[in-house]
């Protein structure tokens, strides 16, 4: 039987196929095969030899010769491919002037489809310009490192006690001295606190600035070199030789002119002469954009304090410390500490965190949050670009086949139609920059003050994030179409003349807008639990009538008011001369007013007298507040038993305490606390609960109630400091227009004070949700923008997909099928697209379920009736946009569309 | 004495071999193998690899080109004229090496 030595051979011919991988891929393209053929001739010959002996032989010389010849043919590869770099056309490099083609095919193209160009760029614009926008914030905020040397070294230093949910406590002074002397990890360590002052120049209105009391090592953490001048001394964290004062920059700009002469003139701060030492460079506003620092000097007495904790504390790592380093160490002072001050410091521990995070720590996740979403939108942009040129690629496959036929290889098409992708890309990102610029002030506009303080800017970090994106956009966007129209295939590209898509193209065209409609449920569902959270916090009762209620802080130095009686008298005729202002109602005060945030909050320790506190870990306590009479009323808080303090309740009168309602179920579940007695850890302060008050929020307004104690500063004025009150006013019409009258009641018993933090209770209120407000609105605008890219998909694919059915559906009709039918089967397919879109949607969103709960209040991430709604409405835009060109496929006379082939 | 006007110079001997191979004709890869086999008794050996290889860099210097397949996975390939003189002239080189050789009798006449 005769067999051709192919398949005689076979096996041999497998095995010396591998063997021929050992060639340059050039050389085996050109001589593969007929090296396949020139070795079955030699085992052909070879079976002279005898079966076993002839393939041995065969095989010695194939191996031998290409054991010879391989690594020359490598060399020579080498050789021949650097010498056929140089250019084999006429004018230069050839790379770029394919490039140059590429983009000379993508402005004609452009020229070509002016329309379908300007809805791609609009879309890509949106997307960059909303990406671009949003990360200047998060750049601004998150990544722009702070401007000081080394930053990385840069530390905050905490106490806390983490089992009662304190994670970043203010140290104690005698705490914090301990860290300072017997750390040996920090270059250097320096606490500080921040207040406010008021700084009064002869003749001008006296101003309330922030303020930061540091030591003097402060500067050196943070190893600022100052402006101008020098920072402070060590001898001026001493009593006495403390006053001092070094200008921020800003301050020194906007209050002196930027006067170079200023270093050595004197101003008064809280009334006392205090020197100009130095001017801070720019930028440098620690802890909080301050205006003025001095230098912190306490009595030794106070330095031994371990109960009060009110000291923040930077630090700088010493060389080579990592931050676990840091932590142990602190860690073993906290643990010899309580061993030997039990009773002030058993339960707390200490948090070692970098300054920046420190920083930035409560805005990150909303603002990574936000940066997802808007990539999201982003996503569904190039979704829908690759749609479009997806669907212009089948009509450009005649174009493709022509230029195929004529010799372009598809790795060239590929590069062009990426050409033109970035292109689109790049047009779009210039367009988005525009709109990036309008909407960072947008942002400024709108972004609450815990983002204002950074310098919200365009800068350069910024524009090569726009670049990176926009290269990934054009790629992201370009790739699908690329691939699609290298595949052309000539033949029938040329025969159709582009007519029909294939159903592998059409599936995957399905396949994006389902992507596309998952893509946007997301984000309106996110969207939607977000407006649903919103409704309900602003709807949370406050505990307080926040109507025609105006609030005013007055401060009053120490230095004119040294004594107790001076200073409650101040307040008393404060408290009278503010009621007579004309338009009021009632006017009450109290040390802080509910829904202020957590700073200033005075949380202190209490016990009752019949059972004192065993251990430290025994110990509780609630949130302190010193209130006038009258302050229940003015604030609209209920007295829910007992009684409300008068003004006869004086500190030779019987001692009183009012409780909320959770302190009465916090801690006295089953008793009348009313007539019991408590030791406030203050001086030792006691008295009896008289009363029992309506709760109020104190911190926000999403956060639980908290135990409130209130006592009447007319009986603690002599054995608790008091030098700040807030007078809350009860207005008869809209509190705005009694801003100036009051301002000035304050005026006219001390013309140097300056009244701060004037505001309305709803102006407090709105404020205190400005950062959820914020994120809904971007939210909410991400969401649109999604649901209207979204549907302009889903109707461009369906009107796409009813063009090329055209024929079908004309047939079907000449066949007997009604309008309604077309229209229903058209109908149908969208259906389903949606149907499928909105399930990815659903998986979508049980994936990040856990990091939307961080953000909403009263509804959970997979909050049925949202989910319905978002469902039901994002069905229905959907719908329409598949409705419009399903009536047209349904109107098609039948006629017309048999012609159309 | 007329100068020697190609430009190749001396050929190495795979070179020179597969030209006189293909002087009698075009021929694949086995067919050269064949005979620059036969010719050289063997002396002479050369695996397919080795001759295309040879031939890729002869065919850049001009000296052969392929032939129209046949439709075959086969390559054939012929002398250019280019590749004809260079093979008269290494011949006449060695020619003349011979004599020189044989005029003073270190090889046999006739060999």
């Amino acid at each position: 039987m005769h067999r051709s030595p192919r398949s005689r051979f076979r096996y041999s011919l497998l095995l010396f196929r591998v063997v021929l991988r050992a060639y340059p891929r050039p050389f085996r393209l050109r001589f593969a095969l007929a090296l396949e053929e020139d070795f079955l001739d030699l085992l052909t010959a070879s079976t002279g030899h005898g079966v076993v002996r002839g393939r041995i032989w065969a095989w010695k010389r194939m191996v031998a010769d290409t054991v010879r010849a391989v690594p020359r043919e490598h060399v020579g590869a080498f050789w021949r491919g650097r010498r056929s770099r140089p250019p084999k056309r006429r004018g230069g490099d050839g790379l770029t002037s394919a490039f140059l083609q590429d983009l000379q095919y993508a402005f004609r193209g452009l020229r070509n489809a002016p329309g379908f160009y300007a809805v791609a760029v609009i879309t890509l614009a949106l997307g960059i310009g909303a990406n671009t926008a949003m990360f200047t914030l998060v750049n601004a905020v998150l990544l722009r490192p702070l401007p000081y040397d080394a930053p990385d070294e840069i530390v905050a230093v905490w106490q806390n006690q983490i089992r009662r949910g304190y994670p970043r406590n203010t140290s104690s002074p005698a705490n914090f001295r301990d860290w300072q002397e017997q750390n040996n990890v920090f270059e250097g360590i320096a606490a500080y606190y921040e207040t406010t002052g008021t700084v009064t120049v002869a003749g001008e209105i006296p101003e309330r600035v922030r303020l930061g009391t540091v030591q003097p090592g402060f500067f050196a953490v943070l190893r600022v070199k100052l402006a101008l001048g020098r920072t402070f001394r060590f001898e001026e964290g001493k009593l006495g030789n403390h006053h001092v004062v070094v200008l921020s920059h800003e301050y020194w700009h906007n209050r002196f002119a930027a006067d170079t002469g200023i270093v050595g003139a004197s101003m008064a701060l809280n009334r006392i002469d205090h020197e100009i030492v130095g001017v801070a460079p720019p930028g440098v506003d620690l802890p909080d954009d301050v205006s003025l620092w001095r230098p912190l000097a306490l009595d030794e007495e106070t330095w031994n304090n371990r109960g009060s904790h009110y000291l923040d504390a930077i630090a700088r790592l010493a060389g080579g410390v990592t931050l676990d380093q840091a932590r142990a160490d602190l860690e073993t002072i906290a643990e010899r500490l309580a061993l030997e001050y039990p009773r002030e410091q058993e339960g707390w521990g200490v948090t070692v965190a970098p300054l920046h995070d420190d920083l930035v720590g409560d805005v990150r996740p909303a603002l990574l949050l936000l940066q997802g979403a808007v990539f999201v939108v982003l996503l569904i942009a190039c979704v829908n670009v690759a749609n479009l040129q997806l669907a212009r690629g089948s009509a450009r496959q005649g174009e493709f086949a022509v230029r195929t036929a004529l010799g372009a290889g598809r790795g060239r098409l590929m590069r062009q139609l990426l050409t033109e992708s970035l292109l689109l890309a790049s047009f779009g990102a210039g367009l988005g920059i525009g709109i990036a610029l309008a909407a960072v002030d947008l942002v400024r506009a709108m972004a609450p003050a815990a983002l204002l303080n950074e310098a919200i800017t365009l800068d350069s970090p910024v524009l090569v994030f726009t670049l990176v994106l926009t290269a990934l956009t054009g790629v992201i966007f370009g790739i699908a179409p690329a691939i699609q129209g290298a595949r052309t295939d000539v033949n029938t590209a040329l025969v159709e003349s582009g007519r029909r898509v294939s159903r592998q193209g059409r599936r995957f065209r399905e396949g994006l807008v389902v992507a596309e409609v998952g893509l946007s449920f997301v984000l309106l569902v996110g969207a939607g639990l977000l407006v649903n959270s919103f409704v309900r916090l602003v709807n949370v009762d406050p505990g307080v009538d926040p109507e025609n209620l105006l609030a005013v802080r007055v401060s009053i130095p120490a230095s004119e008011y040294s004594e107790p009686l001076d200073r409650a008298m101040f307040f008393q005729r404060l408290h009278r001369t503010v009621g007579e202002v004309p338009g009021v109602e009632s006017v009450a005060m109290a040390s802080i007013l509910p829904i202020t945030g957590s700073r200033g909050l005075w949380r202190n320790s209490f016990y009752r007298p019949e059972y004192p506190p065993a251990t430290p870990a025994d110990r509780v306590a609630a949130i302190l507040r010193w209130m006038s009479p009258g302050y229940l009323q003015t604030m609209g808080i209920p007295l829910l038993r007992g009684r409300d303090f008068t003004a006869l309740d004086t500190e030779d009168s019987p001692h009183g305490i009012l409780i909320d309602q959770t302190m009465a179920l916090h801690f006295f579940p089953e008793e009348d606390p009313i007539g019991k007695r408590l030791v406030i850890e203050y001086n030792d302060w006691e008295g009896e609960i008289i009363g029992i008050v309506g709760d109020t929020r104190q911190a926000s307004l999403s956060e639980p109630f908290e135990p409130h104690m209130y006592l009447s500063y007319l009986q603690t004025y002599s054995s608790m400091y008091l030098s700040s009150m807030v007078v809350a006013i009860r207005t008869r019409q809209t509190p705005e227009p009694l801003v100036a009258p009051v301002r000035n009641a304050v005026l006219s018993l001390d013309d140097q004070l300056a009244p701060y933090q004037i505001e309305t209770f709803e102006q407090r209120v709105s404020s205190s949700v400005a950062a959820e407000r914020f994120n809904l609105w971007l939210v909410i605008a991400f969401a649109i923008v999604a649901v209207v890219l979204a549907a302009v998909g889903l109707y461009g694919v369906i009107s796409y997909m009813v063009g090329q059915r055209t024929r079908e559906l004309g047939v079907r009709m000449a066949l007997g099928a009604r309008e309604q039918d077309v229209l229903a089967l058209v109908l149908r397919h969208g259906t389903w697209l949606i149907a499928f879109g909105i399930g990815v949607g659903l998986a979508g969103i049980v994936a990040v379920q856990r990091v939307l709960t961080q953000f909403l209040y009263g509804v959970s991430a997979t909050d049925p009736p949202t989910i319905l709604v978002i469902s039901g409405l994002l069905a229905g835009i959907a719908v329409i946009a598949v409705l419009v060109p399903a009536r047209r496929a349904a109107r098609t006379h039948p006629m017309a569309a048999l012609r159309c082939e | 004495m007329k100068e020697d006007t190609t430009t190749h110079g001396p050929l190495t001997p795979a070179v020179f071999h597969i030209l006189l191979a293909l002087s009698d004709g075009p021929l694949h890869g086995y067919g050269i193998m064949r005979a620059v086999e036969e010719s050289t008794e063997s002396a002479q050996r050369m695996g397919p690899g080795t001759i295309y290889g040879s031939i890729q860099r002869m065919e850049e210097a001009g000296l052969v080109e392929e032939q129209p397949a046949h439709g075959g996975r086969r390559r054939v390939f012929a002398l250019t004229g280019e590749g004809s003189k260079a093979l008269e002239a290494e011949s006449a080189r060695l020619a003349r090496l011979s004599d020189m050789v044989r005029a003073r009798g270190l090889a046999p006449r006739g060999a």
